[in-house]
């Protein structure tokens, strides 16, 4: 891998990154309405309305607010949110463990389990390991997750009882690091597990039909001509399904930390995805345009490491290159 | 006998202490601690106070979630009217609706009462007022039952006829415009497109082309704002005053942006409006107030639809819930005095509560939601309350006020005298100072919340330690309650803030004389609040029979 590709690489990234800073500032003026528009109470007067107006800078030209736009994410200061009146940065941090703990260990649980079953389920073909995958991957995608993670928390926390209703915390909360740490675990189980098994499904069949795929190619007939053991050939398939396997993993981080809306909202979290889709309803710029910042750094990031990964786990495409 | 005389007589008076509306009590509150658990998702609400996680419940909405939580064998529910309204608003400057005919025909077609029991199963109350069902302002008047007849008498008599296909045509023989009703989608407010859809089947039966138009709310609003519309649904809460009728109804604020949405626009509403809004007394607001409700009736520019209900629910474990037929049992009364039936000596009385959303920003100043005030709104308290039952104004930190009026220097004074044996929560007494200080940064700082509140002070001036002149610019009766309801802060925590937007009061800083204090907070997680150990008020405006 030479430099040069990875300047090239960070080059495209940030070009790309120009331009959607460029777009999130007008995207969301262009939206109908201002945060101080929607609201809609009789004792706020017109005049209260502009003077909150002029507070938020939104009086001020577009080219005036541009320049403060840029200035603040530039140096990551993205200023205060409309509705809370505190740093954006503030708001994203405390909201950062819950989200990064339940897409980490969804993102694990899923791909360690999917890619395990989805091999297995390959080399058994019309065995009831793959019968058993296949069906389970269709059965946990078929449903909408609310519906799931609904029918969780009332049969395991409200029927059962074995998991907390909601949160992160039981109250009051438990002494000492080591029962905080585990009361934290005990309240993340069922988002964890539920998410877990709505996506695993995906992946055992995208690896399932990845392998079989790689099974026939011609290398695996000269290797096993060759007389080369079924633990090496396995080895030698894995390692050539492996960078698209990568590029999934990469690619979907930036969906985790969005798509966590509903398990956030279902089992009562306090996470980042929740505080994205309450900063777009209600037109608060700052969080809104913070959150989509981070989301296309996060993808943008994501992108260019999968295609540095793949030059390492693949040499062909180094060379290509 | 001289004895059996006076033990009757003191006898006589315990039970009249008891059962008046000022209920004594020893210390309140009841409780340790009130915790209050965030919990957004109403499913898990449900789920928290069926399984006992939870002592009580407000504000349920959700048809479901009530006839659910109703069969529950240990939960008890309360019901009662809330400050929330819902109208259908006429653009009444574009054709058909700036006719007064046809928006009389379609207000009394409008079936508010099966709206009410289709949509919401009876947890709804249908509005016939310009006010909401809990203001003691708010004149019945538009009418609940629903009648095509006299809708079309109405038309006649303005001179439209129908087609043989059964719509409406005018003088000159030429069909009625179609009837646009913009709406919030399903996805925002499930029942106000439900309703929307309802009213425009209701109005294309009568012989109306009416149709629905589901658009996101921000757009709605904005062409709300720009009047670039015919019909549309919207729902606020409103305050128990008329005075917000002005906002509402008078031309000056049909501007872009204005409250005036439907354009409305008579001298004679401008005139009683006016008036209303510099009222000088009781007697000319209540004079006013009704008049202007009258023009509305005729005139309407808007029509009342619906209102919703508190429902409340809590865990038959509980007694001394406060409920009226006014006030549903959430409600800080229900905080100050109830207690468990059964309690273990030396053990906490903690009481459990939901707060469905996170609250966004305890510092007074900034904060803005209705979650944020209903944790403020336990600390810190104002110069008068409002009576539970009547929701008429009372004595609170200020045990009495007088109001006069300068028609020759055109300005109202207030006179509040402070009832000084009230304690802040850090122990110290409360004085005319710590109100004139908290006014004064409040209009100093055009803090937007309160803006509206104190915008007309024109001087605030310390007669003695307990009294407290408030002089404003203009006439008006309504100033009462705008002064009146703003909160009162200690004067040292008030020259302590530097900068009233990005300060980040510690739970120390938030003093009150509220009766509790904020124990711990986790954001996403739980609020305790303690019992605010200089709490020393005694008298309450609640009957003993209220309190179950």
């Amino acid at each position: 891998m030479t430099k040069e590709y990875i300047a090239k690489k960070i080059l495209s990234a940030l070009f790309v990154l120009l331009c959607v800073i460029v777009l999130n500032f007008f995207l969301f003026r262009l939206m109908p309405g201002d945060a101080v528009s929607t609201i809609i109470d009789p004792n706020f007067s017109q005049e209260a309305k502009e003077h909150l107006r002029h507070l938020y800078a939104l009086d001020k030209t577009l080219p005036e607010q541009f320049l403060v736009y840029i200035k603040s994410m530039v140096t990551f200061d993205f200023g205060m949110s409309f509705l809370s009146q505190k740093p954006v940065w503030e708001e994203i941090h405390s909201r950062l463990l819950n989200t990064l703990f339940l897409s980490c260990s969804v993102m694990i649980c899923s791909a360690i389990t999917g890619i395990i079953l989805g091999i297995k389920a390959a080399y058994s073909r019309g065995g009831k390991t793959e019968k058993f995958v296949l069906r389970s991957a269709a059965l946990t995608s078929a449903f909408p997750s609310f519906f799931v993670e609904l029918l969780f928390l009332m049969f395991f926390a409200y029927g059962l009882g074995f998991f907390p209703l909601r949160g992160t915390t039981s109250i009051p909360e438990p002494v000492g690091a080591f029962n905080i740490c585990i009361d934290y675990i005990w309240h993340m189980a069922l988002p964890v597990i539920s998410l877990s098994l709505l996506s695993f499904g995906s992946w055992a069949l995208y690896v399932r039909n990845l392998t079989i795929k790689t099974t026939q190619e011609d290398f695996v007939f000269a290797a096993r001509a060759r007389g080369l053991s079924e633990k090496a050939i396995s080895h030698h398939i894995f390692r050539t399904i492996l960078p698209t396997i990568i590029t999934i993993i990469l690619m979907s981080l930036p969906g985790l930390v969005s798509g966590a809306v509903i398990t956030e909202t279902i089992f009562s979290l306090r996470g980042l995805g929740t505080f994205l889709l309450e900063s777009v309803t209600a037109q608060d710029y700052p969080s809104a345009q913070a959150s989509f910042f981070l989301l296309a750094l996060i993808t943008i990031t994501s992108n260019m490491l999968a295609d540095i990964f793949i030059c390492v786990a693949d040499p062909r495409i180094k060379a290509e290159n | 006998m001289k004895k059996n005389i006076i033990i009757s007589i003191l006898l006589v008076l315990v039970l009249c202490l008891c059962n008046g509306k000022a209920y004594s009590m020893v210390s309140v509150p009841k409780i340790d601690e009130l915790t209050y658990l965030i919990i957004k998702n109403p499913d898990a609400q449900t789920m928290a106070l069926a399984s006992g996680a939870v002592d009580m419940l407000g504000d349920l909405t959700r048809p479901s979630d009530i006839e659910l939580l109703s069969k529950h064998k240990n939960l008890k529910m309360s019901v009662a009217p809330m400050s929330h309204a819902f109208f259908l608003l006429f653009n009444n400057k574009k054709t058909p609706l700036n006719d007064k005919a046809i928006r009389q025909a379609i207000s009394i077609v409008i079936p508010r009462s099966s709206i009410v029991r289709l949509i919401f199963s009876g947890y709804s109350m249908p509005l016939t007022s310009y006010l909401p069902p809990t203001s003691p302002w708010a004149v019945s008047q538009t009418g609940e039952a629903a009648s095509s007849a006299k809708a079309e008498e109405i038309m006649k008599k303005a001179g439209y006829s129908k087609t043989l296909l059964g719509k409406w045509q005018d003088k000159n023989k030429r069909t009625l415009l179609k009837i646009e009703i913009l709406s919030p989608t399903a996805s925002v407010a499930p029942t106000t497109e439900e309703i929307a859809k309802d009213i425009a089947d209701t109005l294309t039966a009568f012989g109306f082309d009416a149709y629905v138009t589901p658009i996101d709310f921000s757009t709605m609003i904005s062409r709300l704002d720009r009047r670039d519309y015919t019909a549309s649904v919207l729902a606020w809460s409103m305050g128990r005053n008329p005075d917000s009728l002005y906002n509402f109804y008078h031309s000056e604020c049909d501007t872009k942006g204005g409250y005036n949405m439907t354009s409305v626009s008579s001298k004679e509403l401008d005139n009683v409006l006016k008036k209303l809004r510099t009222a000088k007394d009781k007697e000319e607001a209540t004079l006013y107030s009704k008049k202007a409700q009258e023009i509305l009736c005729d005139l309407r520019p808007m029509v009342p639809i619906y209102s919703r209900m508190s429902v409340s629910c809590v865990s038959d474990k509980w007694k001394n819930i406060f409920s009226t037929k006014k006030t549903s049992a959430v409600n800080s009364y229900t905080y100050l005095f109830a207690e468990p039936k059964v309690h273990k000596k030396g053990e906490k009385k903690v009481l459990r509560t939901i707060l469905a959303e996170e609250p966004r920003n305890l510092n007074p100043f900034v904060a803005s939601s209705a979650y944020d005030w209903e944790i403020l709104g336990l600390l810190y308290e104002s110069l008068i309350s409002s009576d539970p039952y009547t929701m008429e104004d009372i004595p609170w930190l200020a045990s009495s006020w007088k109001l006069t009026t300068d028609k020759k220097q055109n300005t109202t004074t207030i006179t509040f005298v402070i009832d000084t044996s009230v304690r802040f929560s850090d122990g110290s007494n409360l004085t005319a100072q710590d109100v004139a200080s908290t006014f004064e940064f409040l209009k100093k700082n055009k803090v937007p919340r309160f803006y509206d509140s104190v915008k007309d002070i024109a001087k605030i001036s310390v007669i003695s330690n307990n009294k407290i002149a408030i002089i404003l610019n203009g006439i008006s009766y309504w100033y009462l309650d705008k002064v009146g309801g703003m909160f009162v802060m200690p004067k040292k925590i008030i020259d302590s803030v530097k900068n009233w937007q990005t300060w980040k009061p510690t739970f120390s800083q938030l003093v009150g004389t509220g009766p509790f204090v904020i124990g711990k907070y986790k954001p996403g997680e739980f609020i305790t609040m303690k019992k605010n150990p200089h709490y020393t008020r005694t008298k309450f405006p609640v009957k003993k029979e209220d309190l179950r």
